[in-house]
């Protein structure tokens, strides 16, 4: 990737901050996610914006279709069409991969991922409006590897956590105005063209976009964290 | 995320409808979110997470995926589609081994889907289980306890528990879904066992299935005075009653382990003659399949390893315990899918159909989902609990249909 074989002038901290949950935001019997997102200082982690975890608005028709797939464990000649990253059409079906956001360092196409579009959320939407790329040009992040918090729970709810950094060091401030989770899945074919071997695609299964957006000046790293969680 | 309960009550000879109830589900439990983080994290074999427990309180390990191969590309984790009855189902396709067992990788159809029982206790999300689930059958509720289980043939050896750190163990497997009241054990002993401790425990659904304690739970517990207990050889059965009636489902394989308070000699009368005619031991040890169904720890029961190599083995043993009756279970089914801006809903359906003879009552519904790990550790983990507010009676022929609508709204 391009962006691998710049020299930053500031690297993202990459022992991700998986902050603790404040509060219960969903209702009670509800399956959803919050997300939180921090701003801080990329050298000495000094916090300057904070938003306390709030719900995560939308959930997209690509997961809902990837979570029915996998729970009725769809025949791989009877798969679900999901509209995909790329815009085109793919059957996908139960594999070993289901919901896959790992994603490692400067990887840009899997995990979450932020961009700087601000149409709002619909449940067609398949991509972010405007991605943010990895790298230190003008208006690029730094993606950081995706990292994860184990599952746990109290007496209500049961949570676990996606965690990215973008650190900035482009020399000028980068306002991120949407959010989402690019996820890996498995098809055979492409719909309705036809393919030849299992190869992997990209559906997003969340996009949130963030009233305001968040400015993040050079030199500082955006923390967002992800939280699905269910609720009794 | 939310999701509609709707109850159907229909008649079962005129098809009409005597009841609709739909209220909104309370309770996904931490299995469902631990299954998505199975997934979303990719866990593989090099560091397979442990669920919280499965439908037996037993750990489950699982992962996702482990390599590129096609070997592990058939995990049918989070499985919640499912046949009726008693039916198989295979939750694991290895294309190139055949060194893979039937045993290792089958989950008995009411595990998977919607189930309904007849506990009321508070939903948790730490919830593995159905309180007291009804299972599939044709049975009417039993009015009191009755032998369910039981090895009754040559009774020709000793099985010496002399230390308190030794325990024997026996295993059973249900027919039918029931709760276990009772156990009874042909003993006796020498010198003071103090109070005999009797346990049963669950297991995983595939390979060599052992009680060890670094993954079984008890599920109930029961002792023996030693004064119940013969001094002379052979002895005779002697009954452990559980406080609390323990369930237990059908086609899972459970064990009863025996332990004593003080080091003597505590004798448990097994048959050791290759048995043919008891199955409710059926396992798989050292890559065959065997008819054992006696286990043996020799550390207090954190790890256990089959008696086999000698014989197919068994204790003389009964087991006590009650039905709450069964349902018919149908297939439970996922479809209609469909989207219209902004929301977008599917539908997970199953149906009870009560041809017991009786009326059954249910307080509590869930939904069972697979997971496990290659090659041969599956069962179905709970992701889903709700206590209804007042029973439902579900008389004789009658059928429940039970159908959760997950939404989504942007």
């Amino acid at each position: 990737m391009k962006g691998s074989k710049l020299k930053p002038e500031i690297v993202s901290d990459l022992s991700v901050r998986i902050l603790a949950p404040e509060k219960t935001i969903l209702l009670p019997g509800e399956v959803g996610a919050t997300i939180e997102w921090v701003v801080s200082d990329t050298k000495t982690g000094q916090i300057s914006q904070h938003q306390p975890p709030k719900r995560a608005e939308s959930f997209t028709k690509a997961f809902f279709q990837l979570l029915y797939m996998q729970m009725a464990h769809l025949h791989v000649r009877l798969g679900t069409v999901v509209r995909c990253t790329d815009g085109l059409d793919y059957m996908v079906y139960s594999t070993g991969d289901f919901l896959n956001s790992n994603a490692a360092l400067n990887i840009d196409t899997a995990g979450v991922v932020v961009g700087s579009g601000s149409t709002p959320p619909t449940i067609s939407d398949s991509a972010l409006g405007m991605k943010i790329v990895h790298g230190t040009g003008s208006g690029q992040l730094q993606y950081g590897a995706v990292a994860f918090g184990a599952p746990a729970s109290d007496s209500t709810t049961s949570q676990f956590t996606v965690t990215r950094n973008f650190a900035n060091a482009s020399g000028s401030s980068v306002t991120v105005n949407e959010i989402g989770l690019y996820v890996t899945q498995y098809s055979h074919v492409q719909y309705p063209a036809h393919g030849q071997y299992p190869f992997t695609v990209v559906c997003m299964v969340l996009r949130d976009v963030i009233g305001g957006g968040i400015a993040v000046p050079n030199g500082q790293t955006l923390t967002v964290n992800y939280r699905p969680q269910a609720v009794s | 995320m939310r999701t509609i309960i709707t109850l159907d009550k229909y008649n079962g000879r005129n098809g009409k409808r005597n009841l609709r109830e739909q209220f909104y589900s309370r309770s996904f439990t931490r299995g469902f979110i631990e299954m998505l983080y199975v997934g979303a994290a990719q866990i593989g074999s090099g560091a397979p997470y442990e669920l919280s427990k499965d439908l037996d309180s037993c750990l489950q390990t699982t992962i996702i995926s482990a390599d590129t191969s096609y070997n592990y590309r058939q995990h049918q984790h989070m499985r919640v589609a499912s046949g009726g009855g008693d039916s198989a189902m295979v939750v694991f396709a290895n294309v190139y081994s055949t060194a893979i067992f039937p045993i290792d990788y089958h989950i008995p159809s009411q595990d998977l889907g919607i189930m309904v029982g007849n506990g009321s206790t508070p939903v948790s999300p730490l919830d593995r289980r159905l309180a007291a689930r009804i299972g599939h059958g044709y049975e009417a509720a039993d009015i009191s306890p009755v032998l369910k289980e039981q090895y009754a043939g040559v009774d020709d050896t000793d099985a010496d528990i002399s230390s308190t750190s030794i325990r024997w163990a026996q295993a059973f497997t249900p027919q039918r879904d029931y709760q276990v009241t009772s156990v009874k054990l042909k003993l006796w002993r020498t010198g003071s066992t103090g109070t005999v401790t009797v346990r049963i425990r669950g297991s995983h659904l595939g390979g060599a299935q052992v009680p060890s304690g670094n993954y079984a739970d008890d599920l109930g517990i029961a002792t023996i005075d030693e004064s119940a207990i013969g001094t002379s050889s052979p002895g005779a059965l002697v009954e452990a009653t559980f406080a609390t009636p323990v369930p237990v489902h059908a086609g899972h394989l459970y064990w009863i382990c025996v332990e004593t308070a003080a080091s003597a000699h505590l004798f448990w009368r097994y048959d050791n003659s290759n048995i043919t005619n008891y199955f409710g031991g059926l396992n798989y040890w050292n890559g065959v399949t065997i008819l054992s169904a006696i286990t043996t720890s020799y550390d207090s029961g954190a790890t256990y390893s089959l008696s086999s190599g000698s014989g197919d083995n068994c204790f003389i043993f009964e087991v006590y315990g009650q039905s709450l009756g069964d349902f018919e279970y149908d297939g439970c089914v996922l479809g209609n899918l469909t989207f219209s801006d902004p929301n977008g809903t599917f539908k997970i359906r199953r149906r009870f159909h009560n041809l017991s003879g009786g009326s059954i009552t249910v307080n509590e519904l869930g939904i069972g989902a697979a997971s496990g790990y290659y090659p041969n550790r599956w069962n179905a983990k709970l992701i889903a609990r709700d206590v209804l507010g007042t029973g439902v009676a579900v008389a004789n022929n009658e059928i429940l249909e039970v159908t959760y609508t997950p939404q989504i709204t942007v």
